[in-house]
């Protein structure tokens, strides 16, 4: 090794470091709120991404000094963005089911992205390196500029200086304490919600200055480019488990080391320098590739207990009345296409398929309770076997799409089953974003261009023209839905309903978590691909850039606001989304509703497991049929209107006797899981 | 022969032992009993028997084969059943369904058999347990004592050889114990092995032909019920002055 290879290394190894230093303030941050209020912050590198579009308008546009706009940023704006989002989007998360936390900020998430393309409209936003660019120091002849230097000096003062405030100081030994037993904590005088708070602001600043430490590595500030900090973030977490904060900075050294030396070294195993185009975006896909490794080598997650919280307590629709809302459903669709006009049949035909990737997520999500940020990957799949079998012929397409999504389904599920579902959801996401920027775009994938997309054909029918095409999905969605419901009324809908309300005692019974998650999960990836054919199909045309990572997680959120549990709430979802992009197409005024609307209706339902559909359903009900139908009485508390001093001789419902003898049983009913 | 055997179990949470080297067997065609005061590490014992509790130390054995290294699913094939004191029913199931589930994990995948002897069989195990009449209500709605029931009914409907019954008749009244004695009586009767964990000292001293006691993580005593009612020990870490 000559002179010149070991500054190289050297270099590459300072840069590694630096950008493990901005990983480390990024998932500092999000360990600390987890930690502490057992809810992950997917809208963690989107704080900071919004951080740093503030920190340019003040810094760049209102011209003043770096260190104050700083302060203003960093020290006042980011935790009191955190303490609003804690107190109003988290706060009472802690119990609920981990499906619900993780819609609330994966709609914080994709808000926070819609609500900054409608603000930073695209414009060309440098925000400068501390002290310039081109000002540092040498280390051996190497050039290290004050911006890099002071990142890697900021990681470890973050890391001294948290672990001063969680062992040597009365809020962060709360904290600490709030981690193991919250009821404990506030018997002992304590406030776990004061420390939910304060990790929530926290958190916040800490992604507010990794957002404003990382925005000078951009040719350009972009929205997507900063929000996926977060990813870096998770990736470095994962290492500590997302609890342990020394663990932590060791993945996130590791991680941007790994990096640094992939854009050093990797080109020079190739001819000319230079990487192949399969291997482009390589260094990108690197945060999902250490994540999938590191999850493999994790240790056994102990089995959940039960939560006991509202549970959905959809009536599962027999075979008779799948059939009637089959033919509804059919009939509906004939209507329609036979009245809208073309470009209604347009775009109600893409809620329409829009609803058959959405279905996907019924099984996995509304029934087995495990959640996947990766459904529209999957659909790629299926829109992409179209595309390169359909020709040969379609129906080879769409076995290809099913098959093909449902393997890749396996493989990405297996690392993640052993542990708790929040990691299956990390480890989706990070696969979306996999196959954003290391497969579409792959010239034996998508490649740079739009491809023509086959269609379907039914001998005897030919579905070239849209309207017949439209009832065509409305078809399949009503098939897919009827054996959706038959799969929850037979033996493995039971079990994976019974998975999720008590893995510990589905293992006891003799049944491997495991495996079931893995079925239902490849099940959900096999009808996402199916969707993902059909849907590609109506649009006649698919490009890499339509299954984007963050496009993704609206399939999630369209789902909660149908009502995840019932098979027909996924078409309810799509046609909202058909809807407000109509809405945002004919009014001007309203062109970021399709952007924002998702995120904000999907939070606000998120705590509802049942989704608009059933409150919808259950209110009709009520009005028909008023008091004397069981299912309104089973639906409202039935505590409701019975006061604490009971005249003697009252006459209860048998269901208000069951509901206060478990108000009475305090203890048995108010038990979370460990 | 012993349905259940456990060897110097060992747990431990950071610098605390909360079992510390326990012994305990449960023959077959007998109630066994565990007893001991809160905290006495009787739930970590049922979590380490059923595979939900990783140990530093020691062996648990059904019908004389190690599972000490199998996961919980596979120690429930080979007969382990039990229930819970912290419920962990399917709540947003019917008490059918969750019966049902349970039998349904515990066929031969490779055995066909028609919907209605399936029926007859869960139906079976309801009525056994005096749960028949609320087979189609949501156990979320129903009071603690029932949804014990439950449990035991699910755990019945896997065809155990070994039961473990975690504190089975709190929320039940007086009559509602006498005939959940009843059953465990019966059940040892048909060739099971029960372990009881139980604070209703009577119930315990009604069924159990041996009883172990546990506390601080250790056994400081095994014996027949009279022994242990007249045990120094026993009386003063456990049963305190109080006349049994």
């Amino acid at each position: 090794m000559g002179v010149a290879e070991v500054r190289q290394f050297l270099a590459f190894t300072i840069f590694g470091l630096a950008a493990g230093g901005i990983f480390f303030v990024a998932a500092s941050g999000l360990v600390l709120t987890y930690a502490t209020t057992g809810v992950f912050n997917f809208a963690h590198g989107a704080v900071g991404m919004i951080a740093a579009f503030v920190y340019w308008q003040l810094r760049v546009e209102s011209g003043l000094p770096t260190l104050v706009a700083l302060v203003i940023v960093v020290g006042v704006l980011a935790p009191l963005a955190g303490l609003v989002i804690e107190r109003f989007l988290i706060r009472g998360l802690d119990t609920a089911p981990l499906a619900t936390t993780l819609v609330v900020t994966v709609g914080l998430l994709a808000g926070l992205i819609g609500v900054a393309d409608q603000v930073w409209k695209s414009e060309v936003r440098v925000v400068p390196a501390f002290f310039g660019r081109e000002s540092g120091f040498d280390v051996f002849g190497v050039f290290v500029s004050w911006q890099r230097a002071i990142t890697f000096l900021v990681a470890i003062g973050v890391a001294i200086g948290l672990r001063l405030l969680l062992f040597n100081t009365r809020l962060g030994v709360t904290m600490r304490a709030t981690v193991d037993d919250r009821e404990l904590v506030s018997l002992n005088g304590a406030r776990p919600a004061w420390a939910g708070a304060a990790s929530w602001a926290l958190g916040a600043a800490l992604a507010a200055l990794a957002g404003i430490l990382l925005a000078p590595e951009f040719a350009r500030l972009e929205v997507i480019g900063l929000t996926l900090l977060v990813v870096d973030a998770y990736a470095a977490a994962v290492v500590g488990r997302l609890r342990s904060l020394p663990l932590t900075f060791l993945g996130a050294m590791i991680l941007g080391l790994l990096i640094n030396y992939t854009i050093g070294y990797l080109p020079r195993a190739f001819p000319n320098n230079s990487l192949p185009s399969y291997l482009g975006q390589l260094p990108q896909a690197i945060p999902a590739i250490m994540l999938f490794v590191v999850l493999l080598l994790l240790p056994q997650a102990r089995l959940r207990g039960a939560r006991h919280t509202v549970a959905t307590k959809v009536k599962v629709a027999s075979f008779r009345s799948s059939l009637i809302g089959f033919a509804v459903l059919v009939t509906a669709a004939l209507l329609a296409a036979s009245l809208l006009s073309d470009r209604n049949i347009v775009r109600i035909g893409s809620g329409i398929g829009l609803a058959l990737v959405v279905i996907s997520l019924v099984p996995l999500t509304g029934y087995a309770g495990q959640v996947s940020l990766g459904q529209l990957a999957f659909a790629g799949i299926g829109a992409w076997a179209m595309v390169e079998f359909g020709d040969t012929s379609p129906w080879l397409g769409i076995g290809v799409g099913v098959v093909g999504a449902a393997s890749l389904g396996v493989v990405v599920a297996l690392p993640a089953l052993r542990l708790e579902g929040l990691y299956l959801a990390l480890m989706t996401l990070a696969f979306a974003l996999f196959m954003e920027v290391q497969v579409f775009p792959l010239d034996d994938f998508f490649g740079a261009a739009s491809n023509v997309v086959p269609r379907l054909d039914i001998p005897g029918l030919s579905l070239e023209s849209d309207r017949t095409y439209f009832v065509f999905m409305a078809v399949v969605y009503g098939l897919v839905a009827v054996a959706v419901l038959a799969m929850r009324r037979g033996s493995f809908g039971r079990r994976l309903v019974a998975m999720r309300d008590s893995p510990a005692a589905c293992a006891t019974l003799g049944m491997s978590t495991s495996r079931t998650k893995l079925i239902v999960f490849a099940v959900s990836a096999a009808i996402a691909g199916l969707g993902g054919a059909i849907y590609w199909g109506f649009r006649g045309s698919a490009s890499n850039v339509e299954f984007t990572m963050v496009a993704g997680l609206a399939i999630l959120l369209l789902a909660v606001i149908g009502g995840v549990s019932t098979a027909s709430g996924a078409l309810v979802g799509g046609l909202f989304f058909a809807v407000i992009t109509i809405i945002g197409e004919e009014a001007e005024a309203l062109d970021w509703l399709p952007a924002i609307a998702p995120a904000v209706v999907g939070i606000s339902l998120a705590r509802n497991p049942d989704g608009a559909v059933v409150q919808v359903a259950e209110r009709v009900r009520e009005r028909l049929l008023g008091r004397w139908s069981p299912g309104a009485e089973e639906a409202a508390d039935p505590l409701e209107g019975l006061d604490a001093s009971l005249p003697i001789g009252v006459d209860l419902t048998p269901a208000q006797v069951r509901a206060l003898d478990r108000e009475l049983a305090l203890e048995e009913v108010s038990v979370v899981g460990p | 022969m012993s349905a259940l055997e456990v060897q110097g179990v060992t747990v431990g949470f950071g610098g605390l032992l909360a079992l510390d080297g326990v012994d305990l067997d449960v023959p077959r065609g007998t109630v066994t009993g565990l007893i001991g005061p809160n905290g006495a590490g009787k739930t970590t014992l049922f979590n380490v028997i059923c595979g939900l509790q990783s140990t530093r130390a020691g062996r648990v054995r059904i019908d004389g084969r190690d599972v000490s290294k199998l996961a919980p699913h596979r120690r429930a094939r080979r007969g382990l059943a039990r229930t819970f004191q912290r419920l962990e029913t399917f709540g947003s199931l019917s008490v059918h369904d969750n019966v049902m589930v349970a039998w349904e994990l515990a066929q031969d995948p490779l055995r066909i058999r028609g919907p209605r002897g399936k029926q007859r069989t869960v139906h079976e195990v309801l009525e056994r347990v005096g749960i028949a009449h609320i087979a189609g209500e949501y156990v979320d709605a129903l009071p603690t004592g029932l949804a014990r029931l439950v449990e035991l009914a699910r755990a019945l409907a896997t065809s155990p050889t070994v039961l473990l019954l975690d504190e089975p008749s709190s929320g039940l009244d007086r009559p509602e114990t006498e005939v959940m004695g009843d059953l465990l009586v019966e059940l040892a009767d048909e060739g099971l092995g029960v372990l009881l964990v139980e604070h209703d000292v009577a119930l315990v001293m009604r069924t159990c032909v041996r009883i172990h006691v546990l506390e601080f993580g250790r056994i400081i005593a095994v014996g027949a019920p009279d022994e242990i009612k007249n045990d120094a020990t026993v009386r003063v870490a456990y049963l305190g002055n109080e006349r049994v």
